[in-house]
């Protein structure tokens, strides 16, 4: 992990062009490191929004986004690709911070939490945690239903990325965008309460 | 830890692929179903499905249920996210804990201080037979957040490693549900000391013994290489049975026996009229700087008043002046009860803990303490 510390921001351009055309590799070589940046982004924005009524998670991204390609040498296209990237570790943050939640809630509530959790991650409402686990797990079994649907909830529920945005990063019209949307939080609303 | 399970989850490849999954086409079917009916007002839905639901019953089902959840679904998520964006960001919205509310295994009963930094609030012991009542410090998020939540962890660091009849007791800290940072302390029923004084007409006997209970407490903490470094009435709370107890140790700093940095300055964040000269000047903290507090605070305690003038650079040249004063306001306020040396005595011992250069300054509590001791044998 540590020499993804050394990822510099043309590594992270190149890879988000070759992810654009299709190449795993530069996912995987994506992923850790947008999850550290978006996490450790996630609790420093905490503290800096004190103006702001709430922070999102689209200004995580966008923050985090803004922190690795200074430069602006990277196109619309490949910052579509990013949020892309970025959705999908923003969920994966949410939904290991839910069970977190309940696996200390579960130990007893004599379980100490010490203060440099601050520093760690986020913090959700054990009614919050347990809804984005059952949402999760909703949303792995959309998964193998449509895999295109699953990952349009990624970009628009856990990303918060604009229908644009979306469309552009997964290189379908906005139109569809927004009825995928429309049907795929339907399902899961719908599968949430059947299970 | 949850460092780097993100391999844990199953990722899909690259947003471009085809991604077709087995029953794609059945999910296009109920999605074209649906859009369908959407379009149309639902009175006009069973008819739809029948005539285009291709004699399949189970997709018509299914595609009735979602049209059916629709709106909630929507509603559902708006709300969610809403939650976790109030979750996750905290902003620097106050905790704002109620009444009712609990923590740990304490129920709020009422807020006690809304200070800059954080609330103090009251609260009971949850279903203890006998009321066993705490304060509850809890930390407000804030910009600058990292130098704030070291503050806050200096506290519980210093407290917890500190025990004393006259230093408020830490019982506990952690984290809200919500993420708030809290310590839970003993609860202090007692007001500032300097107001306890006053309002009660304690005479001069009285005041030092008060203020000697404080020399005790701060003397404790020197001994345990702790600086208050913010040693005020405020934090001096007196209870109705003459307890005393010094509270805040926030900007409190443990003295690093031996070592000397000469590049670290004190970052000054106490209140500024009970401030030290090396306080205000950024220089390097040691015990004399408590000494000089409590020499404001005795002078507070004893009068009533701050001195007027306590210009450090100038106070050499303006010592008899506030001498001069403190002695005529010890005249108008005991002078029944006051012997002729003990005015004068308190005023040595008051310019020996604030005198600006520390080398004329008492260089331990203790050694304040043996002063008073001495003037207490004959008031």
């Amino acid at each position: 992990m540590t020499e993804n510390k050394e990822v510099s921001e043309n590594e992270i351009t190149l890879y988000l062009e070759e992810f654009s055309r299709g190449d795993k590799n530069a996912f995987n070589k994506l992923f850790p490191f947008v999850y550290r940046e978006l996490r450790q982004n996630a609790h420093n924005l905490r503290f800096q929004f004190f103006n702001m009524e709430t922070l999102n998670t689209t200004a995580i991204v966008h923050e985090t986004y803004l922190k690795i390609i200074r430069a602006g040498s990277a196109t619309y296209k490949s910052r579509a690709h990013f949020c892309f990237v970025a959705s999908k570790a923003m969920r994966q943050i949410l939904v290991n911070a839910s069970i977190k939640k309940r696996a200390l809630r579960r130990g007893g509530s004599e379980k100490r939490v010490s203060f440099d959790d601050i520093h760690n991650s986020v913090h959700l409402s054990d009614q919050t945690a347990e809804e984005l686990i059952l949402v999760n797990d909703a949303l792995e079994k959309l998964e193998n239903e449509n895999s295109r649907q699953a990952r349009i909830v990624e970009c628009r529920f856990f990303g918060g990325m604009s229908v644009e945005e979306t469309a552009s990063a997964l290189d379908i019209s906005p139109a569809t965008v927004k009825r995928s949307w429309n049907l795929a939080k339907t399902w899961l609303y719908t599968h949430l309460n059947s299970f | 830890m949850f460092i780097e399970e993100w391999y844990l989850i199953s990722l899909p490849v690259s947003p471009n692929s085809p991604a077709m999954n087995k029953s794609d086409e059945y999910m296009n079917k109920v999605s074209i179903l649906f859009e369908l009916c959407q379009n149309h007002s639902p009175h006009k839905w069973d008819e739809l499905l029948k005539v285009n639901g291709n004699g399949n019953f189970r997709m018509r089902e299914e595609v009735k249920q979602l049209l059916h959840n629709h709106k909630k679904a929507g509603a559902y998520f708006n709300i969610l996210r809403k939650r976790i964006e109030n979750e996750i960001s905290l902003s620097n919205k106050p905790p704002g804990f109620k009444k009712g509310d609990r923590i740990d295994r304490f129920i709020i009963k009422r807020i006690i201080n809304q200070g800059g930094m954080s609330e103090i609030y009251l609260a009971k012991k949850a279903g203890g037979r006998s009321e066993q009542l705490a304060a509850i410090k809890i930390m407000k998020p804030s910009f600058r957040n990292d130098t704030y939540a070291e503050r806050f962890r200096n506290e519980q660091r210093i407290l917890s490693s500190i025990n004393h009849p006259n230093i408020a007791t830490l019982f506990d800290h952690g984290i809200t549900d919500n993420g708030y940072p809290f310590l839970i302390m003993e609860y202090i029923d007692g007001i500032p000391a300097d107001r306890f004084c006053e309002q009660n007409k304690l005479n001069l006997n009285y005041r030092l013994k008060l203020f000697m209970k404080v020399c005790q407490a701060i003397k404790y903490a020197h001994n345990n290489q702790i600086i208050h470094q913010d040693i005020k009435p405020a934090n001096i709370l007196v209870t109705d049975d003459l307890n005393v107890k010094v509270i805040d140790f926030g900007i409190s700093e443990i003295i690093q026996e031996g070592v000397n940095q000469p590049g670290k300055k004190s970052n000054f964040s106490g209140t500024i009229c009970y401030a030290s000269p090396e306080q205000l000047n950024g220089k390097q903290l040691s015990p004399a700087s408590d000494i000089y507090q409590l020499g404001l605070l005795l002078y507070k305690m004893i009068t009533g008043k701050l001195p007027q003038l306590c210009l450090y650079e100038d106070y050499e040249a303006n010592s008899s002046k506030v001498l001069s004063d403190l002695s005529r306001l010890l005249k108008s306020r005991y002078s029944k009860m006051l012997p002729i040396m003990a005015g004068a005595d308190l005023c040595a011992i008051f310019n020996r803990s604030i005198v600006p250069d520390i080398r004329k300054r008492y260089n331990t509590v203790y050694s304040l303490e043996a002063d008073l001791k001495h003037l207490l044998n004959y008031i």
